[in-house]
Order: C-alpha cells, then structure tokens, then sequence
C-alpha cells in the first residue's frame, strides 16, 4: 500500500487539476444543476404547527361549550319541539277540533 | 461509514454539493466519454440526494450521493449496451438491404489511437483519462471513490453496491493495471 502511495498521490493531484481546469460553460451549468436540485427538496410547511396547534383549540373549545351550554334555545317552546318530535302526538295536534268537539259534547251530555 | 475528504460536518447540503460537483462530473465523463451525458447523471444524483437524503446527517452525504451516481452510471451502461446491440442488429439488417446506399467515408475505419493520442498531446492527463477509460467500470469506480474522492473502503463498498472485499479486490486491480499503462510515462 505505501508502495503505491506516491502512484496514487499523482494520480489524486492530476484528476484535482483537470477538475479545477473546468470551463466556465460548464462550471455554470454544473453551478446552475446545483441550484435546480437545491429547489426540489422538499420544504416543510412552518404554518403547519400554528395551524394545527390553532385547530385543537377550537375544537376544544366547541366541545366545553356544547357540554356547558343550556339545553333551552332562546325563541322555541322545548314542549312543542317535543311534541313534534312524536309522530303519533303530531296526529293529536292535527285533530284539536275533534277533541275540542268531543270534549264540549261529553260535557254537555 | 465516511470518507476523509469531503466530509467537514457541519456544512450545508449546499456546501456539500459545491465542493464534490466537479469531481463528480468528472468521474461520470470518464464513465461514458460524455459530457452531456456526465452532466445528466449528476444532475439525477444531485436531485436523488436532495429529494431522498438531504435531511440526513451529513457525513451520510458522500457515500449515498456517490450510491445513487454510480447507480446512474451502471444504468446508462446497460441501457448503451442494449441500444449499441439494437444498432448492430439493425445495421445488420440494413446490410442486406439492396436499397440502402454504403456510405465508403463512414466506413473508413477510425483514426488509429496511437495517432490520435500524438494529436491529442502527451500530458499527464490524457494518458490518465486513456488508461482510465480503458479499466473495466467496476475497476474504475472502485478507484476513483477510493484514491480521488478518498471515500474508505465500507463507504465505497455502499456506493458501488458491494462487499468491502470487492472493493479491495477491484482497486488492487485497478491500481495494477493504471501502474502498468502509465509505466514510462508517469514516474
């Protein structure tokens, strides 16, 4: 291996020389491939944390808020709602007159 | 894993293609005896490193970038190879083509290499790039990782896909044969 040293040390500083003898063509293409490559990495999103740090957040905060919050909204009657949501007391409603009727008759007879 | 010489830790992927881009260039010329397509081949290696690896550390770099170079390098071999095939059989197809005119000038055989090489000149360089060229790929890039870019001997065998053993087989080789070829004309 030291036998070969001064061989391969020639050998280091011809391919040193003709690297550095490169033509300013060249070199500029070469400088010019760099930058093209450098453009493609991947870039990380730094909005990214912010953007998701502020989404947990929010729906943190929407879930305290519904748990907390007061069943009853403001302008709607809860026991009509209620009603409504029933099929069969939907059909009572719909037939008030009857039962207005046939209350009045009952009381009557 | 590292080489001693383009390893100063601490630079950017930036710094790093800089200093080894000439070098590389270099060693894909004296691959395919193309610059046009020297310059293809770093550029690939040069995008494969950034893209896939530019958030390693950065005494990776040298052995990974030069992996995916000498991958280039032996993918642009093989796709020669069949294309140089392709060629003869359809240039021996030709052949038998009474319609298609012998061009005599196109062949007339190449000027002889000893000839060439008086017009070339003498100079160190161009007897190194000839004996280079004229290794066998893996012969050629086991020492031009190892005594140019002074990659060890495990960064090399990761570059060029290969046991460590391989490595010290093809550069004994090499440095044989290029002691050989140069004989008398380099000291």
């Amino acid at each position: 291996m030291s036998d070969e040293k001064p061989f391969v040390d020639k050998v280091r500083q011809t391919l040193d020389q003709h690297a550095d003898a490169l033509d300013d063509v060249t070199a500029a293409r070469l400088a010019a491939i760099r930058r093209n490559a450098l453009d493609a990495r991947p870039r990380r999103a730094h909005w990214l944390p912010a953007a998701a740090l502020s989404a947990l957040a929010a729906s943190v905060l929407t879930v305290a808020v519904l748990i907390n919050r007061d069943v009853d909204l403001p302008g709607i009657d809860m026991d009509a709602l209620e009603l409504m949501a029933q099929s069969e007391d939907l059909e009572l409603i719909e037939e008030l007159d009857f039962y207005d009727w046939l209350d009045s008759t009952q009381a009557s007879s | 894993m590292q080489g001693d010489r383009t390893l100063e830790c601490g630079q950017s992927i930036e710094e790093f293609l800089a200093a080894i881009e000439r070098r590389a260039l270099r060693m894909a010329e004296i691959a395919t005896g193309n610059r046009e397509d020297a310059l293809d081949l770093v550029q690939d290696a040069m995008l494969g490193l950034v893209k896939s690896y530019g958030n390693r550390d950065c005494v990776d770099w040298p052995p990974l970038f030069y992996r995916i170079l000498q991958s280039r390098i032996r993918d642009w071999y093989r796709r020669n190879r069949v294309r140089n095939r392709f060629r003869v059989w359809l240039g021996g197809l030709r052949g038998h083509d009474g319609d298609e005119q012998v061009d005599a000038i196109q062949n007339l055989p190449d000027a002889q290499p000893g000839i060439e090489r008086q017009l070339i000149g003498q100079d160190a360089m161009s007897e190194l790039q000839e004996a280079l060229q004229a290794l066998p790929l893996r012969q050629q890039q086991a020492f031009l990782l190892r005594a140019w870019e002074g990659l060890d001997v495990s960064a090399t065998a990761y570059a060029m896909g290969c046991s460590d053993g391989s490595v010290k087989t093809h550069y004994s080789r090499a440095v044989h044969r290029l002691r050989e070829q140069l004989e008398g004309h380099w000291p």
